[in-house]
């Protein structure tokens, strides 16, 4: 009986496992496989060695991508978890108010839309000429930046574009709170606890567990980040959008350097892993789990 | 009985396994074998711009349906992902029959195998080259082994030629450049074709280089190592092999021609260090369709864009000659390969033959906003004087002396993506000009040399 269940287990997660194998292991191991040697596209595979690891750790332009990476993790993270924090608190205060849902609904579209067609409305939003972000600007007699086009501004114009797309850690926090119990809150304000002591001493600690959660979820979206990066500035002007991804990329499809190409792909990897594991190393000391 | 509970999961993994091979290219047939297998499908792979496309698609239908004995599909691929899908195509094996590949991407391939040599079909269907303008064949051509071979048929080229813009020089009061001007008489009417935000030109004491509204000349080195052609009329090249696998930055002939470029545009502020990225002019892009620039060296293919824009009333002339009378204009150009996993290499170059007939290529190119067809014959159904510009003969003229872009070779665009922003920086004086010349020709040379032929 046993048995007969067991075998109905695999075979109804059969479609699963199969792209779980060829689409998720494969390629690691492909990937692991092409990092350690020669390939022309064409011919048999060639033993590299560690040849390509150290190409792509002595090239300036990994150095660039990591330092790249880093500035927009150290920008984006914070400022979009904290943004969808406030949003979240902001739209579970008011859910009598009438449109509370429509305004879910509108923060959170973008979370679901095309990355693509996101890159694409964002550099008309920002075209230094023609965007409508530069032309409000120059209506109040302010010049507005480059941005993108801008080698100083690109990567924050990145990171701006990056917040926007808040919506989906907001809808989480906004789950997580409406399950917070009323008693501790009610408890705290006959205390004599203000909105502040009670945001900093019942809903951020009750809440850890969920931005530890969208941390890491960020941190490796973020290590993962390729779309705006390649449709708007292909890692320009003068590599400020370079970002590991992109630089993993044109490595592998416009360098025609697999093997290297590869190497970053595995390196990548072991820094969000080394990252990850610090994560939650440290998230003992701040994250607080009922019970 | 003892049962493993990985069973299953291994089972799965084996029958996955032994369908991936079904996922491969069958090998190719011999030519005898898909000769005699009509009709043919046979896949044509292009990367064409939309005008181009819907000429070019039109002419295709009825090609097709002109011989029965083929199947045509067509697969059309945005330029800018080019590169990505001949890559991914040749990696999985399924590059399609025919491909029409530019000659400045196609040696990476052609060096990897993914491309038959055409030499012995060629010499089977008695293909006569003479027509061709020779030039356009030389990134098509490779050794392999000590034997050179030729692995695509050119069909289209766009050289550059110089465009100016009519309204600017009248505005100016300076007389039109001709065929015969040097780029000494260039230099000196941008100086009085640049102007501030305050209207003053650059022979103006007062002119304020930091503040350009208008440049006289749109960019000093524009493509930074692509820009071969604007040194060369100076008699320097920084190519230093016929294959250009070897760049020289650091001789005197190629520093001075540098020097007389950055000049241009850190004293005198009259052409732009940062062309196309719009960091000085605020539009992305060719400054010179944008408005913002007098002249410009632009490919041939322009004229479509500036024709449908409408706004810019333009001519062009010849590239301007150097101090020893010498000129020069790169050549962008397109032709067809036939994979080298094809099942119909015959059908693939029976193809090929139809597509390069001066009555298909007529038919196809030779359109506003297309490049000019690749056949000596022909060339001049290009030009049509029903549009601008007048003098459309420039660019006939030019397809005479005018040259591949060089380094072809497999590591050219990295070379030139990897030193793109030192080139800027010299031109606007960010950094030393020889010290930075030095790292460039390290890097590229190095490059180069690991990439290959």
């Amino acid at each position: 009986m046993r048995r007969t269940r067991e075998r109905w287990f695999y075979l109804l997660i059969s479609p699963w496992l199969a792209g779980f194998f060829l689409l998720q292991c494969l390629p690691i191991v492909v990937g692991l496989c092409l990092s350690l040697t020669d390939w022309n596209l064409t011919g048999p595979l060639h033993w590299a060695g560690a040849k390509h690891f150290l190409a792509a750790a002595t090239d300036p332009r990994t150095h660039r991508a990591l330092a790249n990476t880093a500035k927009y993790v150290l920008g984006s993270v914070p400022l979009s978890l904290g943004l969808a924090l406030a949003l979240a608190i902001a739209l579970n205060r008011t859910q009598a108010m009438a449109g509370n849902n429509a305004l879910r609904t509108a923060i959170f579209l973008p979370s679901v839309m095309s990355g693509v067609a996101i890159a694409f409305v964002w550099a008309w939003l920002l075209d230094p000429r023609f965007g409508p972000l530069n032309a409000a600007l120059r209506m109040i007699g302010i010049s507005g930046p480059g941005w993108f086009r801008d080698a100083g501004w690109a990567l924050p114009a990145m990171i701006l574009l990056g917040v926007w797309g808040c919506g989906g850690a907001m809808m989480i926090y906004l789950a997580a709170l409406v399950t917070l119990p009323r008693e501790l809150y009610e408890a705290a304000t006959l205390d004599g606890a203000g909105r502040l002591a009670r945001f900093r001493f019942i809903t951020f600690p009750l809440l850890s567990p969920v931005t530890f959660y969208l941390i890491v979820v960020a941190l490796i979206n973020a290590f993962q980040l390729f779309t705006p990066a390649y449709v708007i500035t292909r890692g320009g002007p003068q590599g400020a959008t370079l970002l590991t991804g992109l630089h993993m990329y044109l490595t592998g499809f416009q360098f025609g350097r697999f093997g290297e190409a590869s190497a970053l792909a595995l390196f990548i990897l072991a820094v969000t892993l080394v990252v990850t594991l610090v994560q939650f190393r440290l998230s003992g000391r701040w994250v607080h789990y009922e019970g | 009985m003892k049962h493993s509970r990985l069973s299953p999961v291994a089972w799965m993994l084996a029958v996955a396994l032994a369908l991936l091979p079904a996922c491969a290219a069958p090998p190719p047939r011999t030519a005898s074998e898909s000769s005699a297998s009509p009709p043919v499908k046979l896949r044509l792979g292009v990367s064409l711009t939309a005008p181009e496309l819907r000429d070019f698609e039109t002419a295709v239908k009825e090609l097709d349906a002109a011989h029965p004995e083929w199947e045509i599909a067509l697969e059309q691929v945005p330029q800018e992902g080019n590169i990505e899908k001949l890559t991914a195509n040749l990696a999985a094996g399924t590059l399609p029959d025919v491909q029409y590949v530019f000659n400045n991407q196609v040696r990476r391939f052609i060096a990897r195998g993914a491309f038959l040599d055409l030499k012995p079909l060629i010499a089977k269907y008695d293909f006569a080259l003479d027509d061709f303008f020779p030039n356009l064949f030389t990134q098509f051509r490779f050794t392999k082994d000590g034997i050179e071979g030729l692995y695509g048929i050119p069909t289209l080229a766009a050289p550059e030629i110089v465009f100016y813009n009519k309204a600017m020089f009248d505005a100016a009061g300076v007389p039109y450049p001709t065929d015969e001007w040097t780029f000494e008489d260039m230099r000196a009417a941008a100086r009085k074709l640049t102007l501030d935000k305050n209207g003053r030109n650059a022979d103006d004491p007062a002119f304020d280089k930091t503040q350009v509204v208008q440049w006289g000349w749109y960019g000093a080195l524009p493509s930074g190592l692509y820009s071969r052609n604007f040194i060369t009329p100076f008699d320097a090249d920084w190519c230093a092999d016929a294959d250009c696998m070897t760049m020289d930055f650091t001789s005197p002939a190629v520093v001075s021609a540098i020097r007389w470029w950055a000049e241009m545009s850190i004293k005198e502020g009259t052409a732009l260090a940062d062309t196309f990225r719009g960091t000085q002019t605020g539009i992305g892009g060719d400054p010179f369709i944008a408005g913002k620039a007098a002249m410009s060296l632009n490919g041939w293919f322009a004229i479509g864009q500036l024709n449908s824009q409408g706004n810019i009333d333009y001519d062009v002339v010849q590239p301007f000659k150097g101090p020893g009378g010498k000129r020069a204009s790169g050549v962008s150009a397109s032709g067809y390969a036939i994979a080298a996993t094809t099942q119909h290499p015959d059908e693939a170059f029976k193809l090929i033959m139809a597509l390069s007939d001066p009555a298909f290529m007529t038919r196809a190119w030779a359109k506003p906003g297309h490049g000019v067809p690749a056949r000596r014959s022909i060339a001049r159904e290009a030009i049509n004087l029903a549009h601008p510009p007048a003098n459309q003969a420039a660019a006939i003229a030019a397809m005479e002396y005018g040259e591949p872009f060089a380094p072809y070779t497999s590591g050219g665009f990295e070379a030139y993506l990897k030193t793109i922003d030192d080139f800027i920086a010299i031109l606007k004086g960010d950094k030393p000009l020889e010290q930075t010349l030095a790292e460039i020709e390290r890097t590229t040379n190095d490059i180069l040399q690991k990439a290959g032929p």
